[in-house]
């Protein structure tokens, strides 16, 4: 190895070491990316709408999402904030109501067993006990000073980085090509060509997701908010929006969704719950085989381990954010894994003639 | 591979760690050099006016520079001690002026019947330690900052041998390019630098005329805070705000602290994404998302002196990447002969 080649091996170390050391700010700059994407397809489909110059559309569909927002918030939020505030409030009401209903359960099933109240299942009984004790001797011991100087900092770190993330994706939604003509002039000068097509492969990718992601979390929402007016369970709005937005991110967030309904219905007749638990359920497997099938695109499908297990890695790997954005990043991972590594590297590995690896990474094809 | 490339590699990860070690060291350097090149801008300018020496035209230039300081001062300090003495006056009362404030709002007032609980002795004591800490800190910045002063002046006494330094620890090679490299890093520095300078003027004066107006006390001392905070972008003039809403708060009122805040919105917006683009763009052309990537990356790696640095950095960074990195590898890097790529 030539000293040129030690140089270059030892920066390229040097690059890895402060790319890991800086993940976090690089994962804020990804979701930064992925908000500009998405203002940029708006932007896209309005200027092929209206037929308007770039700024102006630029203009018009920022105008159009602080008027979305704005309505939403203005429809949705002061009543999801008091049936918020009410569901905190009765989630202890429904510990509590959950906790009865497992003695009452356990005292019917000894009863059955031997035919006493008093059965030999007391130790269990005694069991759940010292567990409804236990987060009521957390919440009381706490320090709420020092908890509240700590929220308060926590809520002040999340909402710089917020602001962080919308600033930068508002520059980058007003200008695109200048940053990716910038990202490009770092590739060696033979694959120039080459990575502007992956860059432009994975921005589809992206607004691809995004629409879909749109669509079935609508879809969602909708569902859960009429299966639950059907039920009768109290607050609607504030479960269905929940249940829309917690929907962008799979596996976790429906399970999380269905907790707070649940718990909801469980103040008013034990059955419910167990009837919102089975929506949710109908809810999520229609999304999944249904919804979601239809309205992807069908090389955007990832396979549901897949899915999985990118969520695990990502969120090792990156904290809660990674959690949030393991899909769009497992889409353009997908994209590039596809174009750069299987298409340009081990397609033309001439030694090893393995080209059955391709079909079956290319999509998903199989599901 | 001979021994000799071994070697070379070697050293080359010893510095690399040897320079991350001193990282810190390397930052003051690096704040010298800026400073040397802000000494050096206004040299060049009179030696091209006049026929001076080097360093006839350096002592005219700190002469001017102590002249203007001291008049500040004087303009300043009957002003101030005078405030400071009204402020020494009030701060007994703040704690009653803020409970006043706060009981019109219902919510404020269990938050700080919290706080007031929490603030007992054993709590307050940790405070001691901090304060401590935070002298021994103040009197190390003050050491630093005398020595980026000092090294400034050096460097821009002679700049030219030591460029020549610099010169003579590269390859032969790589010489011609690195002399070509360093003048492009200094004419970047120095545009931004001048850049700034003129739109630190604007926001002086803007903040002056304006506070003045408002009739707020200490408008002067908080322009002239608020354009040496407009050098960091983005978080320093926020920074800077903080002075004027504090005094307008103590000394006058609410109201008079809102129309500071709207005034001081108003001017950082217009310098931020009116004035800085404007006079930037014929000399640096910075993206506008790097200046604020710099400044998470930086002050995620190097701390508060990384945050305060990190723009005229991101400049020199910036120059280096698009000659090097960009012209000199990435541009040549055809493809390689062994490797049959499309």
């Amino acid at each position: 190895m030539s000293f040129g080649q030690w140089l270059s091996l030892i920066a390229l170390v040097a690059a890895l070491v402060l790319a890991w050391s800086l993940r976090e700010a690089i994962m804020l700059l990804f979701a930064a990316v992925v908000l500009a994407m998405a203002v940029c397809t708006l932007v896209g489909a309005v200027q092929r709408r209206l037929g308007c110059a770039r700024p102006l559309a630029l203009l018009l569909s920022l105008f159009a999402i602080a008027l979305v927002l704005a309505v939403g918030a203005a429809a949705i939020v002061p009543p999801f904030l008091a049936q918020f505030s009410e569901l905190l409030q009765k989630l202890p009401e429904a510990w509590t109501e959950l906790i009865s209903l497992l003695h009452q359960g356990l005292e019917s099933f000894s009863r059955m067993l031997y035919g006493r109240s008093d059965g030999g299942l007391r130790w269990l009984q005694n069991l759940s006990g010292t567990v409804r004790a236990g987060p009521a001797l957390a919440s009381g011991v706490g320090n709420w000073t020092f908890r509240l100087v700590g929220l308060v900092g926590n809520v002040g770190t999340v909402l710089l980085k917020t602001l962080f993330v919308v600033a930068v994706a508002l520059m980058v939604a007003a200008q695109p090509i200048p940053y990716r003509e910038a990202l490009l002039q770092l590739v060696p000068s033979f694959y120039r060509r080459r990575a502007r097509q992956v860059l432009l492969q994975c921005g589809e990718g992206l607004s691809a997701w995004m629409g879909g992601v749109l669509i079935s979390s609508l879809c969602v929402g909708t569902l859960a908010a009429i299966g639950l007016s059907l039920l009768g369970v109290r607050l609607v709005a504030a479960n269905a929006v929940l249940a829309g937005v917690l929907n962008i991110i799979p596996n976790v967030g429906p399970t999380l969704s269905t907790l707070f309904p649940m718990s909801v219905a469980l103040l008013d007749t034990p059955w419910k719950a167990l009837a919102v638990l089975a929506l949710y359920v109908v809810v999520q497997n229609l999304e999944s085989y249904l919804i979601t099938p239809s309205v992807m695109h069908h090389q955007l499908r990832l396979l549901p381990g897949l899915t999985l297990s990118a969520q695990f890695f990502f969120t090792l790997v990156f904290g809660p954010l990674g959690l949030v954005l393991a899909l769009p990043l497992a889409v353009c991972l997908q994209v590039i894994l596809r174009e750069v590594v299987i298409h340009d590297i081990l397609d033309r590995w001439k030694a090893v003639p393995g080209r059955a690896i391709q079909p079956r990474l290319s999509g998903g094809g199989e599901r | 591979m001979s021994g000799r490339t071994l070697i070379g590699a070697l050293a080359l990860v010893v510095l690399g760690l040897l320079a991350w070690e001193l990282r810190l060291v390397l930052l003051v350097l690096f704040g010298a050099v800026v400073l040397a090149v802000a000494l050096d801008v206004p040299i060049t300018l009179l030696r091209r006016l006049l026929p001076l020496s080097r360093p006839a035209a350096l002592v005219i230039e700190l002469l001017a520079l102590a002249v203007l300081g001291w008049l500040l001062t004087a303009l300043l300090l009957p002003e101030v001690l005078e405030q400071i003495q009204v402020l020494s006056q009030l701060i007994p009362r703040l704690p009653a002026r803020l409970h006043a404030l706060s009981s019109h709002i219902p919510q404020l007032r269990a938050l700080e019947l919290q706080l007031m609980g929490g603030a007992t002795w054993d709590r307050l004591q940790p405070l001691g330690g901090q304060l401590l800490g935070f002298a021994g800190g103040a009197a190390n910045s003050t050491v630093q900052l005398l020595l980026i002063a000092l090294l400034a002046v050096l460097l821009a006494l002679d700049p030219r041998s030591h460029q020549r330094l610099l010169l003579a620890a590269t390859p032969q090679f790589y010489r011609g390019r690195m002399q070509i490299l360093l003048n492009e890093c200094r004419e970047a520095l120095g545009g931004w630098l001048g850049g700034m300078t003129l739109s630190a003027l604007v926001v002086f004066l803007a903040s002056w005329a304006g506070l003045a107006l408002l009739k707020v006390p200490l408008a002067l001392l908080s322009a002239l805070v608020c354009a040496v905070l407009t050098f960091v972008p983005t978080i320093g003039p926020t920074a800077a705000t903080l002075l004027p809403m504090a005094v307008a708060l103590l000394l006058v009122g609410p109201a008079k602290m809102l129309q500071v805040a709207m005034l001081r919105l108003a001017l950082q917006n217009a310098e931020a994404f009116l004035l800085t683009p404007v006079l930037l763009s014929r000399t640096v052309n910075l993206l506008p998302t790097v200046a604020l990537m710099a400044q998470l990356c930086l002050g995620a790696l190097l701390g508060l002196p990384g945050l305060l640095l990190a723009l005229p950095l991101v400049v020199v960074l910036q120059v280096l990447c698009q000659e090097v990195l960009v012209h000199d590898v990435m541009d040549r890097w055809t493809r390689g002969d062994s490797a049959n790529q499309r």
